[in-house]
């Protein structure tokens, strides 16, 4: 199934790159999980990049009210929980960005967390945000953004525990002062997660974040197809997987920036 | 690093410069007598980082001779250039050192981006040797250039005949004494295409670069 999709992904870069305008999209949202030195470097590099070629830098708040414009947009979003975000904030203020982190509640408690690392596939040693770091984010003025409570499959449990995934999200972050207007899928595949599910979401938040690149085929407003950064791929290389994917879909749904 | 009336972009230049993972150098940075704001702009980079020393000409001069100036007050083994309406990604100079280190070289260049795409420029032409290319133009980027001091000291510098295209009769003089200059295949710099020399004065920087072919083809 993975390599049917990964190969489908390919076939549709190709497609891309041969027949579309090699012109960067308007509007491109970007996700990270753990952020290394690597990353962290990536990170620098791109926000030069965006920044001479006349992005702005936006919260996914601000990027989804004006996913049809023709401005340059460009969204940092950062999903789970990790310590390591730590190093990035330092590199966010000192260009003036806004990014948006999608954080899983779980952190922000004492609950056990073996099971959590394993539903997001990290080995126990991994660092989980910190009450510390998390204050940090709020007071540089980061968007904070819903992930549910222990980033679960969604499709694979009841409607019920569902609902307790999202409502524990929400109430945590409002005990700690924080708004959710977004939310990102755990996985960032339709697939996770069942239309029930998704229309309960509808409801509840302003935007709600995939991260599919290319394979979303749904023109929804709120609806935003992130594309992730590959770890351990060079800067060229996901450069060419933002404007693909990013043009691709914005082709199927018909938005701005088709390029 | 030669400026001349480019307030918009000379901060997010000489920043990506700043922003290198490789710190140890010093920043040369001439202004050619700018009207528009750039020099005190400068000024106030230079607040901010001791690795700049700034320079300042009470004459427009032109950009070879401004990059001249700044050769003879250069001390280092190695000589990077940067346009000012351009930018370099943070791993240019760490990855150039390494290169010409690396093989032995005597300096290098780097394949760009172009400004507004994802397009690189210079790949094609980077598959072929580059003294088949340097008949018909100059195949690398002026702004990507990393040399050794020792070489400018050998050619004397860019040739102050020419006040367009200095960078290609430079790199044909280096190809004609069979010096060891190759590019980096890695686009480590993002080119400004509209409104540079080479498109506002495209007709009088093809008279200088038909000079530098003539010579060449001798």
């Amino acid at each position: 199934m993975i390599n049917f999709k990964s190969s489908t992904q390919k076939i549709i870069r190709s497609l891309n790159l041969l027949f579309f305008k090699k012109e960067l999209p308007s509007k491109i949202s970007l996700y990270f999980h753990e952020t290394s030195q690597v990353e962290i470097d990536n990170i620098e590099n791109l926000i030069l990049f965006f920044k001479f070629n006349g992005y702005k830098f936006v919260k996914i708040s601000e990027y989804a009210k004006k996913i049809y414009s023709t401005d340059k947009h460009i969204a940092l979003t950062f999903d789970d929980a990790f310590e390591s975000w730590n190093d990035v904030l330092p590199l966010l203020q000192h260009h003036n960005i806004k990014a948006t982190f999608f954080i899983n509640s779980i952190s922000l408690t004492t609950e056990v967390k073996t099971n959590y690392l394993k539903n997001i596939n990290h080995t126990e040693s991994t660092k989980i945000l910190s009450k510390k770091v998390f204050k940090k984010i709020i007071k540089d003025g980061h968007e904070i953004g819903g992930h549910t409570h222990s980033h679960p499959k969604l499709n694979k449990i009841n409607y019920q525990e569902f609902k307790q995934q999202i409502s524990k999200n929400v109430d945590i972050l409002k005990n700690e002062g924080v708004d959710l207007k977004s939310f990102a899928i755990p996985f960032g595949m339709r697939r996770f997660i069942t239309s029930k599910q998704l229309e309960y979401l509808d409801l509840k938040f302003e935007s709600i974040c995939f991260g599919e690149p290319g394979l979303l085929f749904s023109n929804k407003n709120s609806y935003i197809n992130r594309t992730p950064w590959v770890v351990g791929e060079s800067f060229d290389f996901n450069l060419k997987n933002i404007s693909t994917d990013t043009r691709f879909f914005n082709f199927i749904t018909r938005r701005s920036g088709l390029g | 690093m030669s400026v001349h009336n480019d307030a918009i972009n000379i901060e997010s230049s000489v920043l990506s410069i700043l922003s290198q993972t490789y710190k140890n150098y010093e920043f040369l940075i001439l202004d050619d007598c700018s009207t528009d704001g750039t020099k005190e702009k400068l000024i106030q980079l230079e607040k901010k980082d001791k690795r700049i020393k700034l320079f300042f000409n009470s004459t427009n001069l032109g950009l070879t001779k401004s990059l001249n100036i700044l050769l003879n007050h250069s001390t280092t083994e190695f000589i990077a250039r940067q346009d000012s309406d351009d930018l370099s990604l943070t791993d240019r100079l760490e990855k150039q050192i390494k290169f010409v280190k690396k093989f032995n070289l005597d300096g290098c260049s780097t394949l760009s981006y172009i400004k507004n795409s994802n397009q690189i420029i210079n790949k094609k032409s980077s598959f072929f040797k580059p003294e088949y290319f340097l008949k018909y133009k100059n195949p690398f980027i002026h702004g990507t250039y990393f040399l050794k001091k020792n070489i400018y000291d050998k050619l004397n510098n860019y040739d102050e005949r020419f006040y367009y295209a200095q960078d290609y009769k430079f790199i044909t003089e280096l190809f004609k004494r069979n010096i060891n200059f190759k590019i980096l295949k890695e686009p480590l710099y993002v080119l400004n295409l509209t409104n540079n020399i080479s498109t506002k004065y495209y007709e009088e920087q093809k008279q200088f670069a038909d000079l530098v072919k003539e010579n060449f083809n001798k």
